[in-house]
Formats: C-alpha cells, structure tokens, sequence
C-alpha cells in the first residue's frame, strides 16, 4: 500500500490531489428493514487489518512530508436488497462481509420476503501532493 | 490494492455493491479536484465513478486489475475517458502526470 501511495505521489503533479476512498471498517454495515435498523453485519478480520494497514500506509507516507492532509470522513449509502434469500447471497459472496450480526438472520427469517436496504459506510480522505 | 477487484456482490460484479449514483462526488464535496482536472482513477472497476467524474473533467484515466470490468468501463464510450488493466503497484502511465488521483475501493 505504501507502495502504491508512492506510485501515485509520482503520478501526481506537485500541488495536485491524492483522494482515498474505501470501505469503513470502523462503521460495520447496517441492515435496515421497513425504515428500522434491526440488525447489522460484520466484516471478515482480514477486511478489517487490511483497512488499518492502509489507514497506516497513509499515515507513513503523510509523515514522510509526501502528502498533507486536506479533510477527511465518512458517509453512508443504501444498498436495496430484495429479500432475506438475495441478502443471503450477497453476504455468503462478499469477501469483506462476514456474516450478520447476533441475532439479525432470526428477526429477518420471520417475515423473509420482504425488502431490505442495507447501509454501508464510505471513508474518505483527500490529500495534497507536497 | 489490499483487495483489487473490490467486494464482489450477488451478480459478480464489483460494481454490483457499491453506490448506483453519485453519492460519492457528492458526499465528497470534491467536485473542485475533478472539475477541469486530468483524472487517474485507480480501482476504477467498471468506470462507473470514472464516467461521472468525466463529465465535467477534462480527462480521465481508469486502472483496474479486473479485465472484465475494464472491457465494461470501455463499453461505456465516454469520449474523454481511457480505461486500461492496470495494478496499484505497477500504475503503466509513463510519464503521464494527473492533478487528482482517486483511489476508489483500492488502497
């Protein structure tokens, strides 16, 4: 990741803009059903250390006085989802997702058919080339 | 890239979990790095954020290590933007120079 955060200061004209946008591990998914949060998931370590890994990659390369930090936060978007079954799909191919959080699959089993919208969480973090 | 092709959903498309709009740019409030700018957008997938971002930037790079995605981002036909396979690792630009780069779900 370093690497690649140098590969872009390269690539980047001095004064110029290096924006990192990924998943948010520190805001696990949430699922909502009827305008309710009932639930939530949950990431896989991996997708977890991967994010920290990255967080300190940019952290080195900023102290490396490559990069000074601009702004950075998070926000949310929806995810529709049709049902309990297409839920299931989109959990059991994720490779970030893990699986639902105590007790959320049983409160969903009741009534299966119903649409679900799942909120995910965005970080971001926008830089400027030194 | 800690996880190239993103997070692949039901339709095995990495594109398929992320946001349909542009939520991104917006919740952002980056429109000024794009805005006239040369743009390198690393992880681009299929160029869905790629071709929003060319709409008002003068150009637009896409990299993406997933061929299937670059062919659908190519698909696309934005005039101003190319898309080609590509690592974070190993960007292939030459010695092309940007003034944003996006890492979009690929750092």
């Amino acid at each position: 990741m370093v690497d690649a955060l140098h590969q872009a200061h390269r690539a980047v004209r001095p004064g110029g803009t290096i924006i990192d946008l990924r998943p948010d591990s520190d805001h696990p998914p949430r699922v909502i059903r009827g305008g309710r949060a009932i639930g939530g998931l949950y990431e896989r370590p991996h997708a977890v250390s991967d994010n920290h890994f990255s967080d300190r990659a940019v952290a080195r390369v900023v102290g490396e006085g490559l990069l000074t930090r601009i702004r950075r936060g998070h926000f949310w978007y929806e995810l529709p989802i049709a049902d309990l079954a297409a839920l299931d799909d989109y959990v059991a191919e994720s490779r970030r997702i893990a699986g639902y959080t105590r007790g959320t699959h049983a409160l969903l089993a009741r009534d299966p058919g119903r649409p679900i919208v799942v909120k995910r969480a965005l970080a971001y973090g926008i830089y400027r080339r030194v | 890239m800690a996880e190239p092709v993103g997070d692949i959903g039901r339709i095995g498309c990495p594109s398929a979990v992320r946001p349909a709009d542009d939520i991104e740019l917006r919740k952002m409030r980056a429109a000024r790095y794009f805005a006239g700018k040369d743009v390198l957008d690393i992880g681009t997938g299929d160029g869905r954020l790629a071709s929003l971002i060319a709409r008002t930037a003068r150009s637009v790079v896409g990299l993406d290590p997933d061929p299937a995605g670059i062919r659908a981002a190519r698909r696309r036909g934005v005039p101003n933007a190319r898309f080609r396979v590509s690592t974070a690792q190993d960007l292939g630009v030459g010695k092309e120079r940007f003034d944003t780069v996006l890492f979009s779900w690929s750092l």
